[in-house]
């Protein structure tokens, strides 16, 4: 089974309407859905670490990782790109926000597609959410995310693909909305619920070991 | 002498800093004022209100009520004339109920403080907005 965990930090349910992302609309329908709760003030690399660790984490920066987290360990999986630290986390590691999105996107997709035949594989996009933070053209970045999830989610089984938070509210790069979105082929136990960024990892881990 | 010791920048610096905050602040101020967050103590005195309200029933969990948000947000901003309202379904269950909703998202748009007319589920700006100005006169 190719098993995919996907982060893409800012991806928000409250530009589909305008952007139209054609993938993400049709994922919207077909696959199950919620709403991922994450209260301001949210950085990137404690989300991450909430959902890794399985746990609620408290808000922290980067930091160096000594230990795999025990979702990578548990299930085996791949790391690739987890902005847990800085440079990123796994298998491909960038220097936070220094590629474009295009450039992240291209490294990732690459990343995920060679990995996939090994095992399950986690991996994370932060160049969207460093990208509106910075003022970028929010459309165009979303018909990139779009065409790399069309790619991604056509090569595996099973996937989540979640955002940690929302989008950016300002340059602040510790405040965005509160929602992020979970789209996957994992049914949650409680729909009409919100998900809770331990949870994403906790289904994960189901998901690979059963 | 240097930039970081010039007394007259450094006043400038803060001047456009004082100013910057305050249009953030300001621009905080408009969005929180733009829908009015309704729960059982203001619902009714915001209908009484306003002769044209719009209502969206909402929850946390409901991804269509999320995508919905924005359009609400667009309209408000476009029809100050209208009283723009969204209430937690889940938190005020027995408005939601008064009203009959089932499902979520439901706009309900009221008329001198009935209910008129609804959508449910997120839909473009458009069958809103011809519901809106209809109900208008427009």
């Amino acid at each position: 089974m190719k098993a995919l965990l996907l982060g893409v930090d800012g991806l928000s349910y409250s530009s589909f309407m305008k952007c139209n992302p054609r993938f993400l609309l049709t994922l919207f329908s077909s696959t199950f859905r919620g709403v991922v709760v994450n209260r301001r003030p949210q950085h990137p690399a404690s989300s991450w670490m909430s959902v890794l660790e399985m746990k609620e984490v408290p808000l922290s920066g980067f930091t160096t990782i000594s230990v795999k987290p025990s979702l990578v360990q548990e299930t085996g999986s791949i790391p690739i790109n987890l902005p847990i630290s800085n440079p990123t986390y796994g298998e491909i590691s960038l220097k936070y926000g220094e590629l474009t999105l295009q450039e992240e996107i291209n490294k990732v997709t690459e990343g995920i597609l060679s990995s996939l035949d090994d095992g399950p594989v986690i991996a994370g996009v932060s160049g969207l959410d460093v990208l509106l933070h910075r003022g970028g053209d929010k459309c165009q970045a979303y018909s990139a995310v779009d065409t790399m999830l069309r790619k991604l989610v056509n090569a595996v089984d099973e996937f989540i693909l979640f955002s940690p938070f929302g989008e950016p509210k300002s340059g602040n790069e510790e405040d965005h909305e509160d929602y992020g979105i979970y789209l996957g082929t994992v049914q949650r136990p409680a729909e009409h619920d919100t998900v809770k960024l331990p949870e994403i990892g906790y289904l994960f881990l189901k998901l690979i070991k059963g | 002498m240097s930039v970081e010791n010039d007394p007259e920048l450094e006043a400038l610096i803060r001047k456009k800093i004082k100013q910057m905050m305050k249009q953030g602040k300001d621009m905080e101020k408009e969005q929180r004022e733009l829908i009015a967050h309704l729960d059982s103590s203001n619902f009714d005195e915001f209908l009484k209100k306003n002769k044209v309200a719009v209502v969206d029933f909402w929850a946390e969990w409901c991804a269509p009520c999320l995508i919905l948000a924005p359009v609400i947000e667009e309209l408000a901003r476009d029809y100050p004339q209208v009283g723009f309202g969204k209430l937690n379904s889940d938190e005020n269950q027995s408005i939601a109920g008064r009203y009959g909703v089932m499902s979520l998202p439901t706009v309900i748009f009221f008329k001198d403080g009935e209910p008129v007319d609804e959508v449910i589920g997120a839909v473009p700006r458009e069958e809103l907005e011809i519901r809106l100005k209809s109900l208008l006169g427009e």
